[in-house]
């Protein structure tokens, strides 16, 4: 026997709750037939993002909407860039669509105008969906110039700030809309190629935010749209209503930069601890042969780190391993060096690329400068890049963010201590890139500084190869 | 709640039928060592998360099953209580100060690294070495130890049976709980978690059904997983209850069911 608890019979009324659209005091038969009924609200039901239609049927038949207010946004678009046609062209036929579609424009063709553009041609909330932190931060940045620090929220992670605009994550974007989707009408997910038709449970799931989502209005941008494989994304934004290529473009410039190598020793002691590590993690690799366990060095590393669970000896050279990292990451003449190198250029401001946040806090603590990391939270990001704009900041210690999409304006100097992806050419070159940003003839000055006589040799020139392949003449970017 | 990879380790789906591992104290030895963590924890009083952690990951030269400390360690961690250090609060606008005195006396010279650090020591009333060194006191790490739960090894190894079945619960689709009684905890709990609930009367007693609100539209409806876990220590509390989910895995259906008085250790599992 079910148990069920009968509301009072109440006035028909429509509303959005828990990323579900629901109509009460209606009869199954007289409700749309893309409903279903719901007992556990005793209530006809559908997805969230089917509000808008709800709403439309609502009206036709008198039905009330609870709580439904309008979320209108009328700041000033602070932004005084003069949009290229491009971007307006791109605004003028997503508007004409109905307000729902994808723009597709190459790299460097200046996307985040689109949005802003957006924003303020219909003077709705926004919420603005990106695939990382990182990229939460830098549009936290923008927004915040554009319309005021004061409109602009990050939902994300550790933080929760939910104002007119706010900025969150594919993964947290669920979350958010669930709770406060009927506060946005209006939703920008960038790099929607993200959203693209993939058998990947993990990459399909980023869909369900918009399926629950009550905004009727949708824009999409991305550099690389996902043609063949768009069906979810149509369904879920509309198709695309405008598109560039690259070859219609202006290119953007790579930054040309000069490269130095700094080597510096350990101490006696860091020596020491280096070494003994080695023996114990090498000696283990060739009594164990972990490593001719495959072909694949990736495949062969992942089961030696799942051996290390139930095998005491493959822990204690894990822990070995980990040690020489550590010790080569945080040797104490790294710091000096990088003090010293500061010094040979008091005019320029610096960004130190750190292989980990033990020692980028660190060097924060020998500096006194500023630390970005993961965790910080955007609008903290926000004011340290406000502070190396206007000068008060000369330089900020930074671990992994600038893998994407986050750029320091004026940086012309850069220093690497330490890169958590041990060698990784291509993430090292976007990074510089994207941080050195061409400022007119000015040629931009990167040192990386390596301990001597340890593997970061090796990872040293792994990182080499893959800059100086770039900085033979290739422009255009195409990252 | 336990890593993903915590509770994986100890969980095997036969047949479409779920089954976990959880840690028994068959050879006597369990108890006692739980017992030891706990001293040695306790000792740790006053110290920084960071600084427990590692001692606690230190334990694993006395295990044969890291994956086990970890689980245990991480259960033991969230049972106690940490706070900020003694004016953390005040070390965003420490840091915000020192950096922009270091912008004004660029670049940094040997021998000048306290320099931007005086002015904020001294309103802080520590001095400027100290003010350094604890630079990033609030950060979650540098929480320190404020007090242990007086509890033994026994209980100990009941609460980490019971974050293995929460951590099982994130797959969880479907729940369903048979009870007995303490209804009103379990409502508001339901409540809280944001789940939607049915309550179906089976003979004498009710059973009650959570779903997550939306499941019914999401390509991924596991999606409210960590919310039917966080139901399940208020469970734990009442005497009687029942659990029995419905859980997707890897793209496939199974389902898992245990009695809650039945945490505690049954099965052979060596430490």
């Amino acid at each position: 026997m079910y148990l069920v608890w009968v509301c009072p019979a109440s006035r028909p009324s429509i509303t959005f709750r828990s990323g579900l659209a629901v109509l009460h005091g209606v009869a199954p038969a007289d409700a749309p037939s893309w409903m279903q009924y719901d007992v556990r609200l005793n209530a006809m039901v559908a997805a969230g993002a089917r509000y808008p239609e709800l709403r439309a049927w609502a009206v036709t038949q008198g039905i009330e909407a609870l709580a439904d207010s309008a979320h209108s946004f009328d700041a000033p678009l602070l932004d005084l860039r003069a949009p290229r046609e491009a971007q307006q062209e791109g605004v003028r036929r997503w508007m004409a669509a109905g307000q729902r579609g994808t723009v597709v424009l190459p790299t460097g063709a200046g996307k985040t105008l689109v949005a802003l553009l957006a924003i303020r041609e219909t003077g709705l909330n926004a919420c603005v969906i990106v695939p990382t932190r990182a990229l939460v931060s830098q549009w936290f940045t923008q927004l915040a110039d554009a319309f005021g620090a004061e409109h602009v929220g990050a939902f994300y992670g550790d933080e929760k700030e939910v104002r007119s605009l706010t900025v969150t994550t594919y993964h947290s974007a669920f979350a958010l809309l669930e709770r406060h989707g009927a506060q946005f009408p209006l939703i920008i997910c960038d790099e929607v190629h993200h959203l693209a038709d993939t058998a990947d449970g993990d990459a399909r799931a980023r869909i369900d935010a918009l399926r629950i989502a009550p905004a009727p209005h949708r824009l999409g941008l991305t550099a690389t749209y996902p043609d063949g494989q768009d069906a979810t994304l149509v369904h879920a934004l509309g198709p695309v209503v405008y598109r560039r290529s690259i070859g219609e473009m202006t290119d953007a410039e790579l930054a040309r930069f000069a490269l130095e190598r700094r080597y510096v020793e350990l101490t006696p002691a860091e020596r020491a601890r280096y070494d003994t590590a080695t023996d114990r993690f090498e000696s283990y690799a060739m009594q164990s042969g972990w490593r001719t366990a495959s072909d694949e060095v990736d495949v062969a590393w992942k089961r030696f780190v799942a051996s290390a669970r139930r095998t005491p000896a493959a822990r204690r050279a894990l822990q070995a391993f980990r040690e020489r990292e550590r010790v080569v990451r945080m040797a104490e003449a790294k710091h000096d060096e990088a003090a010293r190198i500061l010094r040979m250029f008091p005019n320029e401001q610096s960004v130190l690329f750190c292989g980990g946040t033990d020692v980028a806090m660190e060097v924060s603590r020998r500096l006194a400068i500023p630390l970005i990391s993961a965790s910080t939270p955007a609008s903290e990001r926000h004011a340290i890049l406000a502070a190396m704009r206007d000068g008060t900041l000369r330089a900020v210690a930074s671990v992994k963010v600038l893998d994407e999409g986050w750029d320091v304006p004026n940086a012309k100097l850069g220093i690497v201590l330490g890169d958590s992806t041990r060698g990784g050419a291509r993430q090292h070159t976007q990074r510089l890139g994207r941080l050195l940003r061409r400022q007119g003839d000015q040629v931009a000055s990167l040192f990386e500084v390596v301990a001597a006589g340890t593997w970061e040799f090796f990872a040293s020139q792994k990182r080499g190869a893959g800059v100086r392949k770039v900085a033979e003449g290739q422009l255009g970017f195409g990252l | 709640m336990l890593s993903r990879a915590q509770v994986d380790a100890f969980v095997r789906v036969h047949g479409g039928v779920l089954r976990v591992a959880y840690l028994a104290d068959e050879n006597g030895r369990i108890v006692p060592f739980l017992d030891r963590l706990l001293r040695l924890v306790r000792r740790l009083d006053g110290r920084s998360l960071d600084t427990v952690a590692e001692a606690l990951r230190r334990q694993e030269r006395r295990v044969r099953d890291a994956s086990r400390l970890a689980g245990i360690s991480r259960a033991l961690l969230e049972w106690c209580e940490f706070a900020s250090p003694r004016g953390a609060e005040q070390l965003p606008v420490a840091r915000q100060h020192a950096f922009a005195a270091r912008g004004s006396a660029w670049p940094p010279v040997p021998g000048d690294s306290l320099l931007p650090y005086m002015e904020s020591a001294q309103s802080l009333g520590i001095d400027a070495a100290e003010l350094q060194r604890t630079l990033y006191d609030d950060r979650p790490g540098a929480r320190v130890l404020l007090s242990v739960p007086d509890v033994t090894g026994r209980a100990l190894l009941a609460r980490y049976n019971l974050e293995l079945a929460r951590g099982v619960l994130r797959d969880a689709v479907r729940v369903e709980l048979l009870a007995r009684g303490g209804w009103r905890d379990v409502f508001r709990a339901v409540k809280a978690a944001g789940l939607m609930h049915e309550l179906v009367r089976s003979g004498k007693r009710y059973r009650l059904l959570l779903t997550g609100p939306a499941a019914a539209f999401l390509v991924r409806p596991t999606r409210y997983g960590v919310r039917f876990a966080r139901v399940l220590p208020v469970l734990a509390r009442a005497p009687g209850w029942r659990v029995r989910a419905e859980l997707v895995r890897d793209f496939r259906a199974s389902s898992w069911a245990t009695y809650l008085s039945w945490l505690l250790p049954r099965e052979r599992s060596p430490l």
